[in-house]
């Protein structure tokens, strides 16, 4: 199978999944194992992997198996994702009993993002390649080469919160290291690295939207309230709202020509159609790009036109991850 | 137990009166905050003035702003060599030691990883103590970690007071750290796209822009009905409220507050 030299990562909640994603377009997957005993022990709040609805998510090691063939038949990879911002220690019997069943089953690498973590995982002589997820918080060049170095990384995954020329810099100042950004889909305003809000409670105190999704009620916190910043403050908290049709796919030219390893489909809850659209039209830009070599201009005129066409929708600046222009 | 204050800005020393034996000065959230040398150079004449320890507080940063940290550090090693740098950031951590200062890292609050989200209070009486546990504990604990920060340098680390509880214990194993502990403000979450950002001038969505100091003039309020508490919105970062210490501080190894007199940004 031809494989792009910059990869599109997919990701899925079960091995059915697999197949018609690599007909998109696919290169690699991600996804998360929610075994049973974490589950019932630490509930939703305490997800093992940051994603707290079941629906993005396998129970059972066996379903990891199963992805794990079917990818590798198709030559392309999974990694699995254990990416808690922390685990405290006592945990970790639980934790090792899982990594255990992830490693039988076949897959590639974890995305991980708690420093304890990662080394507990080399002193066990676990040698599965480690990437760095977005909870990492990587901002600069030196922080990449502290986490790379420290923990053993073989991939990081760059922050929502760079700028295409913060990206390029970044990249192309560690030429040795591999690097995977966002590219599509589920924006957040804080930095998942930074952010503390707590998700997953809805199935206990019947809170169904997070916190970065519900309609706030805003106030000056002194006396001398601005009425004009009152009212923008608003509409920025509400162009800060999550929602679907975020899009990063304009920055595909700059991305590719800084070196960036893969970019990242996210939704692993999303339904496959909606997968499998998103993944196809990424997957085709990245063709595009490297096949036809157009240049930035060319570019991104096709992808627009291409976003418009497969979503019947203009875009929308309160969407787009990259909206900052390139500087390099 | 030491007594810190924190202040943010040069502006706002007037307010460290009181019985503090450490400043803390600088910025934790925001790259656009860290302090010009001038202001570096008032706080460090401030300390001097009243007899206080001397912490510079680092935010998490890009590479832009780790060269801006530079200026400040080259004034630090020189007149207060002995001065604790609170790290947010890896990076800062990897430029300290490209350094060779004499600097005593400290593991910032937004390194030292734990679960602060409001909401989470509600869980309180509708969960298993299992479930509860972990959010009211942290990953540093773990020994290995411990080991790896020491060999950093690192023996010091900065929490949070969340409104669902504190569980941690920094004597246990080895080898032992000791805590401070930030109070009444907890930090929530922060953003490089500042919801604040030109709130006086525009109503485009927020993204990565040129700083107006909006901070310097305006704090929100956000609620909800689902919100136990308000949280504070100044420029780029969420905060609650909490001004109930927990008990025993000293015995699990948090020796020492400090109290952040204004929304520390």
């Amino acid at each position: 199978m031809d494989r792009r030299s910059m990869h599109v990562l997919a990701p899925i909640s079960s091995p059915d999944e697999v197949a018609p994603l690599v007909e998109a377009g696919a290169d690699e997957f991600f996804c998360g194992l929610l075994p049973s005993e974490w589950l019932e022990r630490y509930g939703l709040v305490g997800s093992i992997n940051r994603r707290y609805e079941m629906a993005a998510q396998m129970t059972d090691p066996s379903e990891l198996t199963r992805a794990v063939e079917l990818a590798h038949d198709r030559s392309t990879s999974l990694f699995v994702t254990l990416n808690a911002h922390y685990y405290v220690p006592s945990q970790y019997p639980l934790l090792a009993r899982i990594v255990d069943d992830i490693i039988t089953a076949g897959a590639d690498g974890l995305l991980v993002a708690d420093p304890a973590f990662m080394l507990w995982m080399r002193e066990q002589g676990y040698d599965i390649p480690l990437h760095l997820s977005a909870g990492g918080a990587v901002l600069n060049p030196r922080a990449a080469a502290f986490m790379w170095d420290s923990f053993d990384l073989s991939r990081i995954v760059l922050p929502r919160h760079l700028t295409i020329g913060e990206i390029s810099e970044l990249v192309t100042s560690l030429p040795d290291m591999t690097f995977e950004v966002f590219i599509i889909n589920e924006p957040c305003i804080n930095v998942d690295g930074l952010c503390t809000f707590q998700h997953g409670l809805a199935k206990i105190t019947g809170d169904e939207l997070n916190c970065c999704d519900i309609q706030w009620d805003l106030s000056s916190g002194s006396d001398d309230a601005d009425p004009v910043a009152l009212r923008t403050i608003r509409a920025h908290v509400a162009s800060g709202r999550r929602g679907s049709g975020a899009c990063g796919a304009c920055a595909l030219f700059d991305l590719q020509r800084a070196g960036v390893a893969a970019v990242k489909v996210v939704g692993r809850g999303l339904p496959i159609k909606d997968k499998a659209r998103d993944v196809a039209f990424v997957a085709g830009l990245v063709r595009f790009l490297e096949e036809e070599g157009p240049d930035r201009d060319a570019f991104v005129a096709e992808a627009k036109q291409r976003h418009a066409r497969e979503y019947r929708t203009l875009c929308k600046p309160r969407l787009c991850y990259y909206p900052e222009p390139a500087t390099r | 137990m030491e007594r810190a204050v924190y202040v943010t800005r040069a502006g706002s020393l007037r307010l460290t009166e009181g019985d503090y034996t450490r400043l803390y000065f600088g910025a934790e959230f925001c790259q656009n905050l860290i302090p010009t040398v001038k202001e570096l150079g008032k706080a460090i004449d401030h300390t001097t003035t009243h007899d206080m320890a001397f912490t510079l507080m680092t935010p998490y940063v890009t590479a832009e702003g780790l060269a801006s940290l530079e200026p400040l550090l080259d004034v630090l090693a020189e007149r207060v060599p002995e001065a604790e740098v609170v790290i947010n950031d890896w990076g800062t951590l990897h430029l300290l030691e490209e350094r060779s200062d004499k600097f005593t890292p400290v593991l910032g609050r937004l390194i030292t990883k734990q679960k602060r989200g409001p909401r989470a209070v509600k869980l309180i009486g509708n969960v298993p103590d299992t479930m509860l546990d972990p959010l009211r504990s942290i990953g540093v604990t773990a020994p290995l970690f411990k080991r790896f920060l020491a060999n950093h340098g690192i023996s010091r680390v900065e929490l949070d007071n969340p409104l669902h509880g504190l569980d941690v214990d920094l004597t246990a194993g080895d080898p032992t750290m000791a805590g401070s502990l930030y109070t009444p403000y907890v930090y929530i979450s922060t953003t490089r796209k500042c919801l604040t950002n030109a709130c006086d001038r525009t109503r485009e969505a927020v993204g990565i822009r040129p700083c107006g100091r909006e901070c310097d003039r305006f704090t929100f309020t956000r609620t909800h009905p689902s919100m136990p508490v308000p949280l504070i919105l100044r420029g780029n970062t969420h905060f609650v409220l909490n001004d109930v210490l927990p008990e025993l501080l000293e015995e699990r190894g948090i020796d020492r507050l400090v109290v952040e007199p204004e929304v520390p940004l």
